[in-house]
């Protein structure tokens, strides 16, 4: 495998971070990751940027969700940034999903229970939770994030190899 | 006869064929809308309905699928759910081939049922 970093600047829009599959994919295999692992990876990617086109705190039309892949020796570190939201039960709430994971013996059996859960509730658009199990199962990671002096939540997964 | 529909919604498409026997919904392509259940509720519970409650079987393929996104997940667990409650016989298959299918998938089999009417296979 080897090192390298991967940076985009992306305007908050759906289309927009559906389009950059191919570019993360591309760049993870050119680095040695084999195709499971660029796909696995890939969908990380996506399902955090997703995550912050939906639920960041975006106030102004200059605001940009950030992506970094750095692929380290022994690492894959997916970093995207996006302005916090303000509400900070928001941030509670994604504290408690990681920490939910965590809780777990194996993300196998976080991801089974978390859709068990979202089956038996009624349908409503919003968080559920489901995509950072996936990312903890299917990409094999571990999630953490922080937020910076300047509001930016900063999300990361980390894929250790 | 076979009755054939076809559903579109961006990158993703769905083909529903109706026989006597059953009612199969084989998906194509990707599915990665903010809100896919918008596209795929009603599509999901209009085959639940033309199964009939187990008179026939309900087979969804997604053995052809490149990608979905965890939302897409939010509808299908729901549909296996009710299913589960009912009478239904529900067939999802998968290509045991591509690894991120095979974890998504196996995952799923948590709802498969003692008696074999929801089941998942991996092709």
């Amino acid at each position: 495998m080897r090192q390298g970093r991967f940076e985009l600047r992306l305007v908050p829009d759906w289309d927009t971070v559906k389009s950059i599959w191919d570019d993360c994919h591309r760049f993870l295999l050119e680095h040695g990751l084999d195709q499971d692992q660029a796909y696995a990876l890939s969908m990380t990617a996506q399902e955090l940027l997703e995550n912050a086109v939906k639920y960041g705190g975006f106030t102004n039309p200059s605001q940009r969700v950030e992506l970094a892949i750095t692929i380290a020796s022994r690492e894959v570190i997916i970093e995207v940034r996006a302005p916090a939201h303000r509400d900070p039960v928001k941030l509670r709430k994604l504290d408690e999903s990681i920490q939910w994971i965590r809780g777990y013996q194996s993300p196998f059996e976080a991801y089974v229970e978390k859709l068990k859960q979202v089956s038996a509730q009624p349908y409503a658009p919003g968080e559920s939770g489901l995509g950072l199990a996936r990312i903890a199962y299917e990409g094999q990671c571990v999630l953490d994030f922080y937020v910076d002096e300047t509001d930016v939540l900063a999300m990361s997964a980390v894929h250790h190899r | 006869m076979p009755t054939t529909e076809s559903f579109t919604e961006k990158t993703l498409s769905i083909d529903l064929t109706e026989t006597d026997e059953r009612v199969e919904l084989v998906w194509k392509g990707k599915s990665n809308d903010r809100d896919p259940a918008r596209f795929l509720m009603p599509i999901l519970q209009n085959a639940l309905g033309r199964g009939g409650n187990g008179k026939k079987q309900v087979v969804i393929d997604f053995s052809s699928l490149d990608y979905m996104n965890s939302s897409t997940f939010s509808p299908l667990v729901r549909m296996l759910d009710e299913a589960a409650k009912g009478q239904h016989r529900l067939l999802l298959e998968y290509n045991q081939g591509r690894k991120w299918q095979a974890l998504s998938f196996s995952a799923l089999k948590a709802f498969e049922t003692p008696d074999g009417r929801i089941a998942l296979r991996g092709k």
